[in-house]
């Protein structure tokens, strides 16, 4: 009986042990993105054939790429995998604005989604004789322009600077920022520049949540860097993507770049000399406040829009996603996508909002008022069906069953 | 078991319309929730409709009740003394008439429905759109459930004119007097809708 017991623990533990040194050597795949300024013909856009690139695979493949000897920048990140390159927000728009735009500064895009310790292969055929890698590492304000010395030919800039509670989609775009930043730098200065963006661990275990979603987030968001379309004053706030003025048959304008005054009323002023004006008044019903007449003076000329029906009570906001179309006499102001005001705001945060597309729509409260009224009847006659009893105070299991001959 | 199902959708239905409006109240939204907006939102065809099939389906499931009763009671008593099988399908006739009323002003309140133009527009007309509409759900509404009681009304007294009728035959003349009561009901309700339409 012990030496069942032994046999067991000992087989137990050497499971456990093929189990760690098993997971250890498990292969961890990190996509390579690699793009450059000068390429032999082009454009070219590889796409891999196989799924995933063993870490020799990469090598041959690095190795034609170095021939001509180009300038090369590795950006490292810690972690990366193809999740974060696919991820989009609510509005379409991926973490990685500049790398988006890049097939159009650069040529020979080589895109690998899963290759075994890229960095590696590197660190094998670089650097060649008399270099050395120039390192750089990337503090909270990026880098100047002077720590880059230009002269060098290999760059590895380390891109860890991630801290605790900074959201990965904000690091990402920063580094997306400081990526495209110095590959423009090096690229005007060298012909020919190699940039590689990977990374030395996959970030898949430890991603989690919302990247990888596309959920309508039910709660207040905070604007990201560098969102140019919310605009506040002391009382007043607005969140509007894009707004386009069309006046007088001319041609629309896209308003962009405005600076915001006004007190009581939100004055946004745009270059070119237009300034629009969201009046709000809270007299018409207590409890709520709804935006009165919106104003925009164009050179001098003013046009007003002044029954506009967006309301709401006070200390909630007004939302709509269908674009927002306000018509005036001569003048059109359509604001698309994600519009959102509210006046007399307490802080910088919108309150809840109230949709222009009501949850139940008057549609939707038809349909139940007439359903309702069919189920009613039909629960009254599912009572009555399962009411009928059939008589059986005749019946008797043990008799005779009756049979009944037919006769001509 | 008839109970068993009753109470399990009447729960069921207050649990959620508790639920949604405790969500509506406690977020600070109470007035969101407006049976006003719905009045006035709502489509008028949807009211006019409403209320002419239920005007011609009220009263006939109570016709249909009440011939069901008297039917019975007749073919039972029947068996004993047929004598009465001519005599007492008078009462089914009063509950046929039931059924009629309610046909006559579905066709009615049907003739005074026609689709126009669903955009509001004008809020004059509009207006009177709504004011038709809910006239007619009223109407609708109105005869169907008078005769919807007016018809079981006059089963019950039929079925027991029937069996009485079996066992003594100087009894039903009398009792025929009650049905004819009964049946007034369902005039009423005629009458009402009627006077009810003649508005719009």
């Amino acid at each position: 009986m012990a030496e069942s017991g032994y046999c067991l623990s000992a087989l137990l533990s050497i499971c456990f042990l093929m189990n760690i040194i098993c997971s250890a050597y498990s292969t961890e795949f990190v996509p390579v993105f690699m793009w450059e300024s000068l390429s032999k013909s082009h454009p070219i856009k590889e796409v891999p054939a196989l799924a995933t690139v063993s870490a020799d695979d990469f090598k041959h493949i690095l190795m034609e790429k170095l021939e001509r000897k180009p300038v090369v920048v590795i950006f490292a990140e810690e972690n990366l995998s193809v999740e974060d390159f696919t991820w989009q927000n609510e509005a379409g728009q991926s973490a990685f604005p500049n790398l988006e735009n890049i097939s159009a500064v650069a040529d020979g895009l080589t895109y690998l989604p899963f290759v075994h310790a890229p960095l590696r292969a590197f660190h094998h055929h670089l650097p060649l004789h008399q270099q050395d890698w120039h390192h750089l590492k990337l503090g909270r304000s990026g880098f100047s322009k002077d720590a880059v010395a230009l002269n060098e030919t290999l760059f590895f800039v380390h891109l860890d600077d991630a801290t605790g509670d900074e959201d990965r989609l904000d690091l990402l775009k920063r580094h997306d920022a400081v990526i495209s930043q110095m590959f423009s730098m090096l690229a005007e200065h060298h012909r020919d520049v190699l940039a590689v963006y990977t990374a030395h661990h996959s970030s898949w275990q430890s991603d989690d949540e919302t990247l990888t979603r596309r959920v309508r987030n039910l709660l207040a968001t905070d604007l990201a860097l560098g969102d140019r379309s919310g605009y506040g004053n002391n009382d007043t706030l607005l969140y509007a993507p894009t707004m386009i003025l069309t006046v007088e048959q001319e041609e629309s304008i896209t308003l962009a770049n405005g600076t915001v005054e006004g007190n009581e009323d939100l004055v946004i002023s745009f270059p070119d000399n237009i300034t629009v004006t969201f009046s709000f008044e809270n007299t018409d019903s207590p409890g709520y406040w709804s935006l009165r007449s919106v104003i925009v003076t164009v050179d001098d000329k003013t046009y007003a829009i002044d029954d506009v029906k967006v309301g709401a009570p006070l200390e909630f906001s007004y939302h709509c996603s269908q674009g927002v179309i306000l018509d005036g006499r001569n003048m059109t102001l359509n604001i698309n996508s994600g519009f959102q005001i509210q006046p007399y705001a307490d802080g910088r945060r919108f309150g809840a909002a109230y949709d222009c597309v009501y949850f139940f729509t008057v549609p939707i409260w038809s349909g139940i008022f007439v359903c309702v009224i069919f189920s009613i009847i039909m629960i009254f006659g599912l009572g009555m069906i399962m009411d009928i009893k059939s008589m059986d105070s005749f019946d008797d299991p043990k008799g005779k069953t009756i049979t009944i001959t037919a006769s001509e | 078991m008839r109970t068993k199902i009753a109470s399990i959708y009447i729960g069921f239905f207050t649990i959620l319309v508790t639920g949604i409006i405790l969500f509506y109240l406690l977020t600070g939204r109470g007035e969101a929730l407006s049976i006003a907006w719905f009045l006035e939102e709502t489509s008028p065809y949807m009211w006019a409709s409403t209320g002419i099939g239920l005007c011609v389906g009220l009263s006939v499931v109570g016709a249909a009740v009440g011939i069901y009763t008297t039917g019975a009671s007749i073919i039972g008593g029947g068996v004993r003394a047929p004598r009465i099988k001519t005599k007492n399908l008078i009462s089914v006739i009063f509950c046929e008439a039931v059924a009629i009323y309610g046909l006559i002003t579905a066709i009615v309140l049907s003739g005074t429905t026609a689709l126009e133009e669903t955009e509001v527009t004008n809020e004059l007309i509009h207006s009177r759109k709504m004011m038709a509409a809910y006239v007619t759900f009223g109407a609708g509404l109105c005869v169907g459930l008078v005769d919807l009681f007016c018809g079981l009304c006059v089963g019950s007294v039929g079925s027991g004119a029937a069996i009485s009728d079996a066992a003594n035959s100087s009894l039903f003349v009398k009792i025929l007097i009650i049905e004819i009561f009964a049946s007034a009901i369902g005039l009423f309700g005629l009458i009402v809708g009627v006077y009810m339409t003649s508005r719009i």
